[in-house]
């Protein structure tokens, strides 16, 4: 049985709009985006948004809600990547692998039409859009094998179809370039100039615990169900060995000293590590100051 | 002398008209706010949740739809454009609540998220799974098993409206709260709506300026009436002090007149102040103050007044015809204010500039449809302004 118990951070991108408003932060740049549901709050809401992460779909997600100002999948487009069409030829076997595992025969072919679907749909705008559509499928799914009499059963195409459609209203303008980003901190920090960089640092060795349905919906992207997105922080330094207390805080400080020049930094914490990353944040910024709401949503703010 | 009658049971009602102006906003029946409150309590104190939590539940519940206030009006915009500002409501119904104060520490982050669904599709941040506060979905559970209970005829019992969550299980509601709310209602499923026991202190929370705060909110939803209520609230207090009324009551009951205007259109701005032609519309702004008015005692001495500004001095006015001294002074009062603020407005906008005096037209209405006397005030004090 697969574990879901993740836990989840909190990335709230309506605090965020709030710290900034206080702050008159304009632009940001979130190197560890993840799912940037929080950059698309803060576009929204007009500020300037950059985002990077290693993990591919993540980006193409954000291609869908950040980048993308005006790009909609219309009913006809939905159609087309959420069935079968005629004369075309599917992988239907390409997650054969987590038949009976994770999921139905059913659902793996499904799997394997949308996969080939979504490759083929020819605008980045609205590949992001079905790919956060679908991930939602995938979401539902998994969390169904663990409760299946407690949640409906919903047709595999109708439940695509519903998360799709309401991707629709995550796309909007404000009036600036949005970028998001394949890469690592170093290569995302240097790109940009903005008023400030938020991150919520992934913990010690968080390739190795990433949720299942973060990289299950890679390996879905890449058409590898036995993909591991550990290789992908291989090379990285947070890759490396970081489950001691000192390189891991090594590999904060680099993404600090990477930080140096925007004039604000925010790094998203709880309670309980709160003093470490005020004592990483120190030596790097004129002022520090500490804002939390909740023990587990604690903001520790960095000012040139 | 105080404003408002004793401490704790005036907080208590300044709750209730601030969650009845929610349900107005969110196009609920006045007590849907109120309700949402006492279950979302009674489920968190069954949780075993702590005072603070079981408290906070209570005024989420109660204040979940205020930030429609700060939602404009606007008449452009499509069906897509009001959805998306409408998922800004629970943002600025946090950022309300953190402003008024005294309240307990976690409400404006239970309304800020209770409308997040578990799979992520929510609003306003996306939140997914055990990203949202457990008592905010909870919160979210019992307004939508209210709403179900309160549509028309969908549901025959409340055991049946328990359908509108189990249906949205790993949708909007997690597994677990669906589980435990099914547990709460099987055995608390005569007594679900038992007044609910909240202790929590209201330190700092000050009544009167929480409602004068939401009517300005308001009447800053729209530029027609944008600071209205202040303006009013100052010629009302001096007018009343010429006459030997209370100015502070005047110029508190003058901000609470932006409760008529709770409506997304404003038709009682739509006429002239003088003209006849606006007297349904005014009238039913006048009923709308009166009523929300009315769900709150301690507030309610100002309703009789609020409720007759758009009568008439001479007995031809709106909604019971009332004339001469059986309407209140403080109505008499408020209806020359408004009309006086309303024709400042319009000279203000006008495209041309041979406009009569607005003292003029007013001593004209008096004896009519204003009171001489508050005419005479209203002139006198604009003057010396």
């Amino acid at each position: 049985m697969i574990d879901l118990n993740e836990r989840t951070r909190r990335i709230s991108g309506s605090r965020l709009a709030d710290l900034f408003l206080a702050r008159d932060i304009g632009s940001v740049v979130d190197p560890f985006m993840g799912m940037p549901s929080h950059l698309n709050y803060l576009k929204r809401h007009g500020i300037q948004v950059h985002g990077g992460d290693m993990v591919e779909w993540f980006v193409r997600a954000g291609e869908g809600i950040v980048v993308n100002d005006f790009t909609v999948l219309r009913d006809s487009e939905v159609a087309e990547i959420v069935e079968m069409l005629p004369g075309r030829i599917y992988p239907l076997d390409l997650f054969k692998g987590w038949d009976g595992v994770f999921f139905s025969e059913e659902q793996c072919a499904y799997l394997g039409v949308w996969h080939a679907n979504v490759h083929n749909l020819r605008s980045d705008g609205q590949t992001g859009l079905a790919i956060v559509g679908l991930w939602h499928v995938l979401c539902y799914w998994l969390q169904k094998a663990l409760a299946p009499d407690e949640m409906a059963d919903v047709p595999p195409s109708e439940l695509a179809w519903s998360y799709i459609r309401e991707t629709e209203r995550l796309v909007c303008t404000n009036n600036a370039r949005n970028t998001v980003r394949r890469a690592d901190f170093h290569a995302t920090l240097g790109a940009q100039k903005a008023d400030c960089v938020y991150f919520s640092p992934p913990g010690k060795n968080a390739a190795r615990k990433a949720d299942a349905r973060v990289w299950m919906w890679e390996a879905w992207w890449q058409g590898n169900p036995y993909l591991n997105i550990e290789q992908y922080y291989r090379d990285t330094i947070f890759g490396q060995r970081t489950s001691d207390d000192g390189s891991y805080d090594r590999a904060i400080e680099s993404v600090l000293a990477a930080a140096q020049d925007y004039p604000y930094v925010i790094v998203q914490t709880t309670a309980a590590d709160a003093a470490r990353f005020e004592r990483l944040v120190a030596p790097h910024r004129a002022s520090v100051e500490t804002v939390a709401p909740y023990p587990e949503e604690v903001y520790v703010i960095g000012k040139n | 002398m105080p404003l408002l009658r004793s401490a704790d049971p005036v907080t208590a009602d300044a709750v209730r008209l601030l969650s009845a102006i929610g349900d107005t906003l969110g196009g609920h029946r006045l007590g849907f706010g109120m309700r949402v409150a006492t279950i979302a309590a009674n489920f968190a104190a069954q949780r075993g949740c702590p005072a603070d939590i079981t408290a906070a539940s209570f005024y989420a519940g109660a204040l979940h739809a205020i930030g429609g206030v700060h939602t404009p009006i606007s008449r452009d915009l499509g069906e897509r454009e009001t959805a998306i500002v409408g998922w800004n409501v629970p943002v600025h119904g946090a950022r309300i609540v953190a402003a008024i104060g005294g309240l307990p520490p976690a409400t404006a982050d239970y309304i800020r998220w209770h409308r997040e669904s578990f799979d992520g599709t929510g609003y306003p941040d996306q939140l997914r799974w055990n990203g949202i506060p457990h008592a905010a979905m909870a919160i979210n559970a019992v307004r939508a098993f209210v709403e179900a209970l309160e549509s028309n005829g969908d549901y025959a019992s409340p055991a049946e409206a328990l359908f509108a969550l189990v249906g949205d299980t790993g949708k909007i509601f997690s597994i677990r709260i669906v589980r435990e709310f099914r547990t709460f209602f099987a055995e608390r499923s005569e007594t679900f709506e038992a007044p609910a026991e909240i202790a929590w202190e209201t330190t700092g929370f000050d009544p009167a300026a929480a409602v004068a705060t939401l009517c300005a909110a308001i009447d800053a939803r729209d530029d027609r009436t944008l600071g209205r209520g202040t303006r009013l609230a100052e010629i009302a207090a001096a007018m009343a002090a010429a006459i030997g009324l209370d100015p502070e009551r005047a110029a508190f009951a003058a901000r609470l007149t932006a409760l008529g205007r709770l409506h997304d259109t404003l038709p009682g701005d739509d006429y002239d102040p003088l003209s006849r032609l606006g007297r349904d519309a005014r009238a039913a702004d006048a009923r709308t103050a009166q009523r929300l008015l009315g769900v709150a005692p301690a507030f309610a001495e100002f309703a009789p007044a609020l409720g007759a500004v758009a009568e008439w001095f001479d007995g031809s006015g709106l909604p019971q015809r009332l004339k001469g001294n059986d309407i209140p002074p403080l109505a008499r009062l408020l209806a020359v204010t408004l009309a006086g603020d309303a024709m400042d407005l319009a000279s203000q906008r006008a495209v041309v500039d041979n406009l009569p005096d607005i003292t003029v037209r007013l001593a004209a209405a008096a004896g009519k449809q204003f009171d001489p006397a508050m005419v005479n005030a209203y002139v006198a004090v604009r003057g010396q302004r």
